[in-house]
């Protein structure tokens, strides 16, 4: 109780110098939202109008006032107005693509997490073999595949050669939001090709995770008296070893999902898909601090929350690292 | 042709997956601008979003300048206005009869009133040139009201060029923004207006559509129910969209049109006229920028051919002369009193050498680079930043034709907001850059050369070369004081000329305005063949409601 | 009664696959010596080493210069231009040998620099433990939690320019959380191992057990380590150079992407402006990848079994044993 306490303590306080680092780096970036929002219209935008927009977004006061009055909001949760979606609150934009990053990142990690586990222990099983000998260099080489060219070769195989697949977006321009049989599948026929994409390029990692734990499992005492006492391979397969070597891999999973809110940000700009990712990027690109410090905050406080988690699952299941 | 397996599971899939809604409404689906999703924000003059869906098409402006045909000028809101004697008011002539989207009548009283909101909230676009009592600028004093259907602007000095600053202004209904304290943070929801198309509808985060304006006086002619605004935030997404026939009308840029967009779809098409020249600004504060020889063997050493056809893809419009303006103007250049100065455009390394030589721009230390006469080394970046693939492109041909002739001229390709954070200041050497464009060539002169532009601090990107040149602000002056056009055609040919022989930018070529429609569900678009108006979407053409609205619907 | 006579020890090598008298190999040091038998490895390093070369005698191999025009624009592979020319006429052969370098450098000195961060700062922590532990941990939280891509532009704005060294800097500077955190997991399982325990009451300095007894049995997680954070460097300076945050103007594998993508290859058919690029990368992090194996066979003696668990157990059923109790 007294190591998760203190532990707390430490996460706190890596969070408020998180939060303050995630204040100052933006604004430390040369330009300024009115400038940014000038420039990319390559002089379609008029002198007065540039000098008029510059003073409605209004800057004022010093950097150090600015944080007091960011810190502030922030204790009342709230997260400012974005600039490039004037005078939109940040929160609002934030939580929607949040919500879209949560089901892409997340579902394609889920995804990546049983295919990986699924094949480890499918090659630690028959290691040596032919699949484990082709398939998990292979599985892992994929990891290094480019991820852009990857979501690139999708879209113009399947979105516009093919066109099996919708070109972009959540769900379509018609498809009415809601807890409808016909809104689901349009939103897994949506996320179908970005998931893929991401899954492509990912779940290797896991593979070769999963199959090196297991493989040390396999001669551990415990299996070997089981063989002894005669059970089914199966059952020694799937109840003894891999039950035991998914243990660390979750403790990893736990890690990962604390970045699913970082967003999958050429995916999402390939796909148009509505994200985290993208939206933060063009926050950067335009200078939209108080979008840019909400997503890091989000980002911070999930990432050291999961952080948390897998110390905790740690502990639970090696109790030397008490 | 035989459909293959996945052409038949698509359809399949798509059968399945989308109930195809049943349109009875004709709509329009264009994107004026990238977005990563909408707000409900609907405020005409917030130009961080909305004024590219709204203005024209919801807000129309007193007077629609048509830039390629100054002559064919569309009166909006006001039907005519004439510009007193002594320069010193302008009157504008209301159009009778129209009526804002709620049902109330548009009278003099709205202009009045838009005005004074300007005057009020300075931090609000309107863009009246108002006078500033304080900092002495701007020039328009005040609105009266004549009568129900005119207005006067009285000004504080004779300008005849006044009106092409307010007929672009969109007059905003007095009985909805007088309850309206903080203009810049109101979304202007319900939309009311007078154009064609004032009702938002279906609004979510990836679109929505602006439909039709029941007491518009477009309806009788206007045969497009709504414009619906999908949401894309890449080029990429918009070319393959209007490839599959999700969208109608674009502006994207593109690269190698035939091979990337017109083989994608037989109704994919484009059209892509020179738009705002793109200068090479030297800084003539500086040495050796300020040498009128120097700059001279910089133009001659630049090969534009390859600039054009290989650096910019052949998408840009080469310019003839050097005059900081290109072919968005060709109606205005002075092509014989120009001819002797065509060579400082030609691709003539040798030429620049003599130039350079003679000057007494050789290599003194032996590093293989000219120097200043006094022997200080001359080496200097090009600057453009680092995500403009084209200029690039062109920065980086250029400097190897300035190496050729032996002036060390290097690539710099900075961040966009650190690129351009060094303008005010004067903190640079070499730039690209845009110039600004007017329905004349005046606004583009006006802004290069207005010593107000290159005050220390406070440069701006149009006058960057901070040359000041008392001829051409006495031009410009005489150009501003008479309604003559013969007058004003002479001051600018005499502008041009002046410009010629002092250099204050070097002159490269004009960019593309990017156009893409596809006549899947629409014909009557403007092409080469029909450049009525200009067909660019973004805010700011005002043609572009005359576009849409003279778009004829594909009878299915 | 067995009616399999147990065959000779020469049959029996034979049939496992092993040959009966030590070859050169094994004069060499244990550790290179295992790296080489191990057939991944060996491949491994021989396409690395081909690699690093390509890169280091890349001003001897290029035929063009890969900075300037060379040729015709979008031309096809032929003799004149091995892998054809950009979309600007540059030569993609010429690129992708001068692209190694820039990327190698840029992807082992991340690599390195975080692994040597992470191992410091993982030890250190995982060993002393108590307060030191709890200070570390906090900056590696910290550090877990840093924005790359404003971080970038910010230090680009200063330097004037997003120069591969910079992009390294920043992903060594914001990607060593993540092996410090790994390695500090495996210390504190080591620390409580007996040969460390006995160093201690030995009398042994503290540094010595950890660089004597600690470091070594963790090698295979360092080297880990290191593979993957190079890899991830490799890919993240491609990533970000192909979004634009880069300098366009240096030649690396993630601004040939950068530039393919901008001009469209994939759509105009430009093939060999996409792919060598690509596949540059991939085969680079193949052979990473591969030496990554053989290290963890090499200090993980249950994988490197793994390898011939499958000649085992076909002659154990051979001999009508069960395989089933290997």
């Amino acid at each position: 109780m007294r190591f998760l306490v203190q532990r707390l303590f430490f996460y706190i306080a890596a969070f408020m110098v998180a939060v303050t680092l995630n204040f100052f780096i933006p604004r430390l970036m040369p330009g300024d939202p009115a400038t940014m929002l000038f420039i990319s219209l390559h002089g379609k935008m008029r002198q007065d109008q540039f000098a008029a927009l510059k003073r409605s977004y209004g800057f004022d006061g010093s950097l150090w006032d600015q944080f007091v009055a960011y810190l502030g909001k922030l204790a009342h949760l709230d997260f400012g107005i974005s600039t490039i979606n004037f005078p939109e609150p940040t929160s609002s934009l934030l939580f929607y693509a949040a919500g879209w990053t949560l089901f892409l990142v997340g579902l394609a990690t889920v995804v990546s997490f049983a295919m990986g586990i699924f094949m480890g222990i499918y090659a630690a099983w028959h290691r040596g073999g032919f699949f484990d000998s082709v398939f998990t260099p292979v599985n892992v080489m994929l990891n290094a595949f480019t991820p852009a060219i990857v979501a690139l070769i999708l879209f113009y195989v399947f979105c516009i050669h093919w066109r099996v697949f919708p070109l972009g977006r959540a769900h379509g321009l018609d498809d009415q939001p809601g807890w409808t049989w016909h809104y689901l599948t349009v939103l897994v026929y949506y996320a179908a090709l970005p998931v893929a994409s991401i899954v492509i390029v990912n779940f290797g990692s896991w593979h070769l995770g999963m199959r090196n734990t297991m493989i040390n499992l396999l001669n551990e005492d415990f299996v070997v008296l089981a063989k002894a006492k005669g059970l089914s391979d199966r059952r020694i397969r799937n109840q003894y070893v891999a039950r035991n070597a998914i243990l660390p891999q979750i403790t990893s999973l736990a890690m990962s999902m604390g970045f699913v809110l970082g967003g999958a940000l050429i995916t999402e700009v390939v796909f148009n898909y509505p994200g985290l990712g993208k939206f933060t990027l063009t926050a950067i690109q335009s200078r939209d601090y108080s979008f840019i410090q909400a997503q890091l905050l989000i980002l911070t406080a999930s990432v050291l929350i999961a952080n948390l988690i897998s110390d905790v699952l740690n502990v639970i299941f090696d109790p030397r690292l008490r | 042709m035989k459909p293959t397996f996945t052409q038949v599971s698509a359809s399949a899939l798509a059968a399945v997956l989308s109930v195809a809604p049943i349109h009875a409404e004709t709509v329009l689906r264009l994107v004026p601008s990238h977005t990563d999703a909408f707000t409900e924000n609907y405020n005409p003059n917030n130009n961080s979003g909305p004024a590219n869906y709204v203005q024209d098409f919801a807000y129309e402006p007193l007077w629609i300048y048509n830039v390629w045909h100054p002559d064919q000028n569309v009166p909006a809101l006001a039907t005519s206005f004439d510009v007193a004697l002594d320069l010193l008011s302008v009157t504008y002539h209301l159009r009778p009869g129209v009526k804002w989207s709620d049902g109330q009548d548009f009278t003099a009283d709205d202009v009045v009133f838009t005005f004074d909101y300007a005057k009020r909230h300075p931090d609000f676009a309107i863009n009246f040139d108002y006078y500033d009592e304080t900092s002495q600028s701007g020039n328009i004093l005040r609105a009266e009201k004549v009568d129900d259907l005119t207005v006067r602007f009285v000004l504080h000095h004779p300008n005849a060029m006044a009106p092409d600053g307010i007929g672009p202004i969109m007059p905003l209904p007095q009985h909805i923004w007088s309850k309206i304290d903080n203009p810049n943070d109101d979304p202007a929801n319900p939309i009311v207006a007078t154009g064609p198309w004032t009702e938002a509808k279906d609004f979510s985060r990836s679109s929505f559509k602006l439909c039709r304006n029941p007491l518009s006086r477009f309806n009788a002619d206007n045969k497009i129910d709504c414009l619906q605004f999908p949401q894309y935030s890449s080029n990429e997404q918009v070319i393959a969209a209007i490839s599959v026939g999700d969208l109608d009308w674009a502006g994207d840029g593109m690269t190698d049109p035939e091979l990337t967009y017109t083989p994608l779809s037989p109704f994919n098409k484009y059209w892509l006229p020179a738009d705002a020249n793109v200068n090479l600004v030297l800084n003539t504060t500086r040495k050796p920028f300020d040498n009128l020889e120097f700059r001279k063997a910089v133009s001659m050493a630049i090969d534009r051919e390859t600039l054009v056809t290989i650096s910019t893809f052949n998408l840009t419009t080469p310019s003839q002369y050097p005059i900081g303006i290109g072919a968005l103007y060709d109606d205005w250049i002075d092509t014989t009193g120009l001819e002797p100065f065509k060579g400082l455009m030609a691709y003539d390394p040798e030429g620049a050498k003599a130039v350079l030589d003679a000057a007494g721009y050789v290599d003194k230390d032996g590093d293989g680079f000219r120097d200043s006469p006094d022997g200080t080394p001359i080496s200097f970046d090009i600057s453009v930043p680092a995500g403009w693939t084209d200029w690039i492109n062109a920065a980086q041909s250029m400097s190897e034709n300035l190496q050729a002739v032996g002036i060390n001229a290097e690539l710099a390709t900075p961040e966009e907001g650190s690129w351009f954070d060094k303008i005010p200041t004067g903190d640079f050497n070499a730039y690209m850059m845009w110039t600004d464009v007017g329905a004349t060539p005046y606004t583009a002169y006006e802004s290069m050369f207005q010593p107000r532009n290159m005050q220390p601090g406070q440069i701006t990107s149009s006058a960057m070369h901070q040359m000041r040149i008392p001829e051409i602000e006495n031009e410009l002056r005489d150009i501003s004081s008479t309604t003559d056009d013969a007058a004003k055609r002479k001051g600018i040919y005499a502008i041009e000329k002046l410009v010629a022989e002092d250099l204050p930018v070097i002159t490269l070529f004009s960019n593309p305005s990017w156009y893409q429609y596809s006549t899947r569900n629409f014909t009557g678009w403007v092409d080469k063949d029909n450049a009525r108006y200009r067909p660019m979407l973004f805010s700011g053409v005002h043609e572009r409601v005359l576009h849409a609205l003279s778009l004829v619907p594909v009878q299915n | 009664m067995n009616p399999n006579p147990a065959p000779s020890l020469p049959d029996l090598m034979k049939s496992l696959g092993l040959r009966q008298k030590p070859g050169w190999v094994s004069r060499l040091p244990s550790g290179l010596a295992a790296v080489l038998t191990n057939r991944k490895g060996l491949a491994g390093l021989v396409i690395l080493t081909l690699i690093l070369l390509m890169g280091l005698f890349a001003p001897l191999l290029a035929p063009y210069d890969p900075f300037h025009r060379a040729g015709p624009p979008s031309a096809p592979p032929d003799f004149d231009y091995l892998l054809g020319t950009t979309r600007l006429g540059k030569d993609v052969f010429s690129q992708m040998l001068y692209g190694a370098r820039a990327s190698l450098t840029v992807g082992f000195v991340a690599g390195i620099a975080a692994t040597v961060i992470g191992v410091i700062v993982g030890i250190s922590s995982g060993y002393f433990g108590g307060r030191i532990d709890e200070v570390l941990t906090f900056f590696v939280n910290v550090v877990l939690v840093l924005p790359a891509l404003p971080l970038i532009i910010v230090f680009a704005a200063y330097v004037d320019k997003a120069s591969p060294l910079v992009i390294a800097i920043v992903l060594a500077a914001t990607g060593w959380g993540w092996s410090a955190r790994v390695i500090r997991t495996q210390t504190i399982a080591l620390r409580d191992r007996d040969f460390v325990l006995a160093a201690e009451l030995l009398g042994e300095r503290k540094w010595r057990i950890i660089l004597i007894e600690i470091f070594p049995n963790m090698f295979s997680f360092v080297v880990g380590g290191f593979v993957l954070g190079t890899i991830y460097a490799i890919i993240a300076e491609a990533g970000l150079e192909f979004i634009g945050l880069g300098n366009p103007a240096s030649v690396t594998w993630g601004t040939m992407l950068f530039w393919a993508q901008r001009n469209a290859a994939l759509t105009t058919g430009a093939w060999w402006e996409v792919w060598p690029p690509c596949i540059a990368i991939m085969v680079t992090a193949a052979a990473l990848v591969l030496i990554n194996f053989s290290v963890d066979e090499l200090t993980n003696p249950q994988l490197r079994a793994a390898r011939n668990a499958r000649r085992i157990r076909r002659y154990l059923r051979q001999r009508n044993r069960s395989p089933d109790v290997f």
